[in-house]
Parts: C-alpha cells; structure tokens; sequence
C-alpha cells in the first residue's frame, strides 16, 4: 500500500515537474500576450465606458457611448461602408487569387519571372500603394487614357466622384492584397499529393473534375484560413481610405470605414470613449464573421489524413 | 558697529553660495517640424542653457505632431512647452492644459509689457488675440500667419494680363482672370488652372471659406455663445461660387492636384493659400510670383481677407511651477530673433521693436500680409474645432460634389454642428475649464 501510495505520488511528482517547466517555457508568451494583447484589450473595452477627451482623465458613464453610437449619423454610415468594403473586395480576391495561384501551379516559360511582377505588389507599405494610385487615379491619369477608348473622357473624377471612388478603393485593395492569398493557395496547393492527381486521372478524370473533387475539397482549410485572414483584414480597412480617399474617407464619407472612424474620433475629434466603443463593436464583429466562417469551414470529411 | 558690520559680511559670504545655486530644471520643449527654424531653435537654446546653467532643455521634433501632442499629454508623459496650431488651442485651454502667461519670468513686469513687445494698443491685442480667452493670454506666436494671393507672373503675362495692374480686387474678377488663365489641351483636360481654392482639408472651411461669408456679414460659428448659423443667404452664396467654379464654369476643384503643389509645379497662375512662409519653397521651384490681398465681395460690409491663424508656444499648465518659470525664460529666448526666424526660416514672429526697423520696412514679402494682418481676424477658436471642420467639408462635398439640394444640406450641417458645440461646451462645463 505504501509502496502504491509512493508510486502515485512520485507519477504526481512528476507530472507536477513537467507541468510545472511548461509553464516556465510558455510564460514568455503568456507575458507577451497579457501586455500586447489582453491589457489593451480589457483597456479598450474600460475606455468605452468612459468619457475620455484625451486631455483630462476618462470619466466612468456606463455604456452611454455605445446607446450613443446607436444615433451617431457617422458611425451608422460607416457600418454599410465598411460591410460593402469587406464584401466587395473579400470575395474576389479570394476567388482570384485562387485562380492566379492554380496558374502558377503549372509549369510554363517564365513562370518565375511573371510570379514576381505578380508579387511586387505586395513588396511596398500600403501607404506606398496609396500613393501609387493616387497618381494612376488623377483626372486626365494613365487610368483614364487607358479607359478613354471606351468612354470618350478626357477627365474622369476617380476619387472625388462619389459612386466611383468606393469602387476604386476595393479595386486598389483586390490589387494589393491578391499576391499574399496567391501564395497561401500556392502552398495549399503543393501540400496536396500528386499521388490523388494521379490516381483521380487514372480513374478518368480531366482536369477540371480533378480541381473541383480532388483539389478544392481537400483546400479546405487553407480557404478557411484565407477567407478569415482576407475577411479581418477588410474589415479593418484603413491605410487605402487614408490616403487615397479625399479628406481620409471621402468624398462625403463613402470611404469612412470603421477604421477611419475610430481614428477620426479618437485622434482627431478628441472622443476618445466613442473610438473605444467603436473598436469594440468592430472586434466584437470580426470574432462573430471569423468564428462563423471558420464553424462552417470545419469538417472531418476532406482530409488529406 | 564694526563687530556687527563683519558679522553681517561674515554671515552674506558665508550664505551667498547658497542662494546662487539655484535647483536643476530639466524643461521639455515640443514643436512640430519645420526644418528651416530648426537650426535656429537649437541655437538659441544652447545659448539659453549657457545663460541658465541650472536649465537643461530636451528639445524635440516630433513627427505626426498633433497626435503625438495629445497621446503624450494623455499619457501624463506631455512636454512641459509645445507649441500649438490655433486651431486647437480652445480646446486646450478648455481642458485647462495651459498655463497663463508669466511676465515675470519672462523678464518683464506685467501682461501689459508682454502686449507692449508685441505693438502698441490694438496691435499687439490683435496678433496676441489668437491664444488670449477671456482676457487672459497664453502662449506666444512662433509663427504668425495669413494668406494672400499669389500670381505666377509667368503665365500671367504669357496670357496678357498684368498681375500688377490686372490682379482683381473681387471674386468676380477673380474668375473672369482664371477664366482667361486656364488651359486645356486638344482633348479638353485642363493643362493648367487660373485659380482654384484649397480643397485638401476640412481645416481650411474655416480658414478661407468662412472669412468669405464674413465678408458679407457674420461668421458661421459665434466663438462666444458655441452657436453655429449656416443655413443662411451668406453661405449659400459663398457655396454657390465655390460649386461654379467645379460645375459652371469648370476651372478647378478637388480632383486636381492640391492647389499649393500645382502652384509651385507652374500648373496653377494664383493661389491664395500661401503664407508669407512659402516664398522659399516658390524660390526654389522658379516661380516667378507676386504677392496680393485676397480678393472681396464687391458688395462686402466687412473688409478683411483669409482668417490669420498662428502657432504659439504654450507652457503645460500640469508642469511644475518651477518648470512653468523656466519655460517661461525659455519662451522669451525663442521669441527674443524675430529677424532670423523671418529671415532664416520665413516665419513671422510680430515683436514691435523688431517691425519698426529699417531692415523690415526693406522686407518685399510682409507688406501686403501685414495689411491683410491688421484688417482682418483669426479665425474663430472654439474647442470641437476639427469636427465641426469635418462637417462643414462634408456639407461643401454634398453640394458642389453630389448636387444635393443647398437648403436641405445646409440646415442638416447646422444642427449637426450646433450638436456639435453643443457636446463641447458640455465637456468644457464637465471639465471645469472655460
């Protein structure tokens, strides 16, 4: 009995040891997302509940500013912006650089070459990218030359023209931001096993019945990962709106995103307390669009296993 | 008698160490970046750490400044002297961030020297006006500003006009001298502009489209009572030029390059958005200019051209008193070279003594901002600034942009920014400032 009781306790012991050199080694992470990541995010959600002019110290009032949120013409505004945003360019940038990726899959002269002028791009901040189409984008620009066998126009108002200008700025963003989701499907693609090519050709099929039942099913998780990645980042949409949209987020804010909102009231407005609740109802949506594209995207029954 | 006397001697060598020493004074000294002044700046504070041994000065440049300013100060890890755009002072002194000016550590008696540095009477009421609230003052410009027109004498006379001579005096002229300035190419894009406003910020709505409704009468936002009157026969008429200059008679308007770019690339002959601070940028790029007042109504009742504004240098109300002093010191050191800062950096700084020399009256820049200055005003200093700006911007786009009805967009816009004051002189009241 003794010697069972010895036994249990050193496995104890043990476990206890282990778990305890665990804790050591993931601290340093624990540490870094306590401070970077939970502290502002508890901070956030306490400055929501505040009045806070940036210039004196934030006042308790409860959730006023959310109640007040629910009347504010900007933040309301900024929802459909935001949401039209997210739509228009998420989907084609997942479904386009899904198809580019299915190009450079296959091998043809130049591939590599053509593969990085896809990929430039991606290479300068968003900022940059801004700056670039804002120069494309001028009235009698390359855009419009490009575009005046079609329309006759000498002039066209890119940016300040209020139908016009959203569209643009997804167009900037399906530009910017296809090379990166190109390259996740790429590697999705290449984790597939040529083997289930192989066999889905020996058993008859062509190439497309190959992509739709072999190929897309089993990417899967890599499309869950680009549409939650593409998604969150939409909806966080700023940089593009910043710089390219007029008076950042105009003209007559059709480019105010929430992003911009919050930057507008917080560092701007002095209403540091309604950018909070902003940014809370903002992560409060992407947790629900993400969580609920990644429940729809889980299932046992395409698996390379 | 002599004991005593010794005994005094004795006891004033003994302690006189003591009261020399003076307590070591660190003072943080923000401003924004302009590099011309910066050189200057570092001088005279070299020299002043040198007067002021006991004072250390960190001295920064602080890029993305206005966010920067408020982060920092709201962080409680703010400059103890910063200076400020105009714009945002009532805000700031609404929040009780600003300490009244110190005459006496400024090495002067009282406030009325400090306005007797500035001009007698009205003038130095009057440059001094921008970071005054009621009644006290401040802060000190670093840099005191208007606009005037500039012509690209150039393409002026290339179009056979004379800007000397033939530069209007109304904005009616102005757009019969753009309509002849402008240019197109074969397929009708505009190659280069007569005049255009400046339309990148929401700012300048109340830095020039205001002060061409007060022309005609009142200014949109009554800085005393927080009420804003929009909706009104003034702005409607003030909207109506600026919307014919994109929709009638097609000259300008926001899709072009920003007006002070175009003007400095020879794509635009007039722009009325410089200050006196952007001769050396024009120097620089071979415009051949001359400088103008900004044109009027013809049937104006208040005769003044663009809204002046300034940046001045303020002292952290939440520093230390001793560090409050030394900034103060620090203050008058920085505002002790009128001639270099205008000379070296093209930045105004209106010290009476240094504007009643001989080398100023030579200046070919100031004369006409100098007469812009002392009929005009600034602009109106209430806290919200930026928001009701944005508001104001939108309701230009809507009109001039998107064709909505005048009536309808102005009386919107004039609740919004009435609920927009409104909110203000609520955070003032709760703020305990005002």
């Amino acid at each position: 009995m003794i010697g069972l009781y010895r036994r249990v306790w050193s496995e104890k012991n043990v476990i206890a040891r282990r778990q305890y050199w665990g804790l050591i080694f993931v601290l340093p992470c624990v540490i870094f997302f306590a401070v970077f990541f939970l502290y502002p995010l508890v901070t956030g959600f306490y400055l929501s509940l505040t009045k806070y002019t940036l210039l004196r110290p934030p006042v308790f009032i409860g959730f006023d500013n959310y109640a007040n949120l629910l009347k504010d013409r900007l933040f309301l505004k900024s929802i459909s912006v935001t949401l039209g945003f997210v739509v228009g360019s998420t989907a084609p940038t997942v479904i386009m650089s899904l198809f580019v990726a299915l190009l450079f899959y296959q091998k043809f002269p130049g591939r590599e070459g053509l593969k990085l002028i896809f990929f430039s791009p991606l290479l300068p901040s968003v900022a940059v990218v801004s700056v670039i189409w804002v120069v494309l984008l001028h009235p009698s620009g390359i855009l419009t030359n490009v575009v005046r066998p079609l329309t006759g126009k000498a002039e066209i108002t890119w940016i300040h023209d209020i139908t016009l200008s959203p569209i643009v700025i997804v167009l900037a963003r399906i530009w910017s931001a296809m090379p990166f989701y190109m390259l996740i499907w790429l590697a999705g693609l290449t984790a597939i096993p040529q083997e289930l090519r192989d066999a889905a050709r020996v058993d008859g099929a062509n190439r497309i019945q190959s992509f739709w039942r072999v190929e897309l099913p089993l990417l899967r998780p890599t499309a869950v990962f680009v549409m939650a990645v593409s998604t969150i980042s939409a909806f966080q949409g700023f940089a593009l709106q910043y710089v390219i949209a007029p008076n950042q987020g105009g003209p007559v804010d059709v480019n105010t995103t929430l992003g911009i909102v919050i930057w507008k009231y917080g560092f701007q407005f002095f209403r540091m307390g309604d950018a909070a609740a902003v940014s809370v109802f903002l992560f409060v949506c992407i947790m629900v669009v993400t969580g609920t594209q990644i429940a729809l995207g889980r299932s046992d029954r395409y698996s390379i296993n | 008698m002599k004991v005593k006397l010794l005994l005094v001697i004795l006891i004033v060598g003994l302690l006189a160490p003591f009261a020399q020493a003076q307590d070591p004074v660190t003072v943080k000294l923000w401003m924004h970046n302009h590099t011309p002044r910066i050189a200057i700046d570092e001088e005279l504070i070299a020299e002043f750490m040198e007067e002021n041994p006991h004072i250390t000065v960190e001295y920064e440049i602080v890029p993305d400044y206005f966010t920067a300013l408020q982060t920092a100060l709201a962080a409680g890890a703010g400059p103890d002297v910063f200076n400020q755009f105009t714009l945002f002072n009532a805000q700031f002194y609404a929040m009780g961030m600003l300490a009244p000016v110190d005459p006496v550590a400024m090495g002067l008696q009282t406030i009325e020297d400090v306005y007797a540095r500035y001009g007698e009477g009205m003038i130095g009421e009057t440059v001094l006006a921008g970071n005054t609230f009621n009644g006290v003052l401040y802060g000190l410009p670093t840099e005191l500003s208007n606009y005037a027109c500039y012509a690209n004498d150039d393409l002026w006379m290339e179009a056979g006009l004379d800007p000397a001579t033939d530069f209007p005096t109304t904005w009616d002229g102005l757009i019969d001298a753009a309509l002849k300035l402008t240019k197109r190419d074969d397929s009708g894009a505009l190659v280069q502009r007569g005049f255009d406003f400046n339309w990148s910020a929401p700012i300048y709505m109340m830095l020039h489209f205001d002060p061409m409704v007060t022309q005609l009468g009142n200014s949109m936002i009554d800085e005393t009572t927080y009420t804003a009157d929009i909706n009104n026969e003034n702005v409607k008429r003030v909207m109506q030029y600026w919307s014919d200059i994109v929709n009638v008679h097609e000259i300008g308007g926001p899709q072009y390059t920003v007006s002070r770019n175009a003007f400095n690339a020879g794509e635009l002959a007039t722009e009325c958005t410089f200050g006196n601070w952007g001769t050396p940028a024009m120097e620089e790029a071979g415009i051949n200019y001359s400088i103008h007042n900004i044109p009027r109504w013809e049937d104006a009742v208040n005769d003044l051209g663009f809204a002046t504004y300034a940046f001045y240098l303020q002292v952290n109300a939440d520093s230390p008193r001793e560090v409050q002093e030394a900034g103060w010191q620090l203050v008058a050191k920085l505002t002790s070279k009128p001639d270099r800062y205008l000379n070296e950096a093209a930045l105004f700084q209106p010290i009476a003594d240094y504007l009643a020399t001989d080398e100023f009256a030579a200046n070919e820049i100031m004369p006409v901002f100098l007469d812009e200055l002392y009929r005009g005003q600034y602009h109106p200093r209430f806290a919200n600034f930026a928001e009701v700006g944005d508001a104001l911007g939108r309701a230009r786009d809507r009109i001039v942009l998107g064709g909505e009805d005048m009536d309808a967009v102005l009386q919107e816009t004039e609740d919004e920014v009435n609920a927009i004051l409104e909110r203000a002189l609520a955070d003032i009241e709760a703020a305990g400032g005002g």
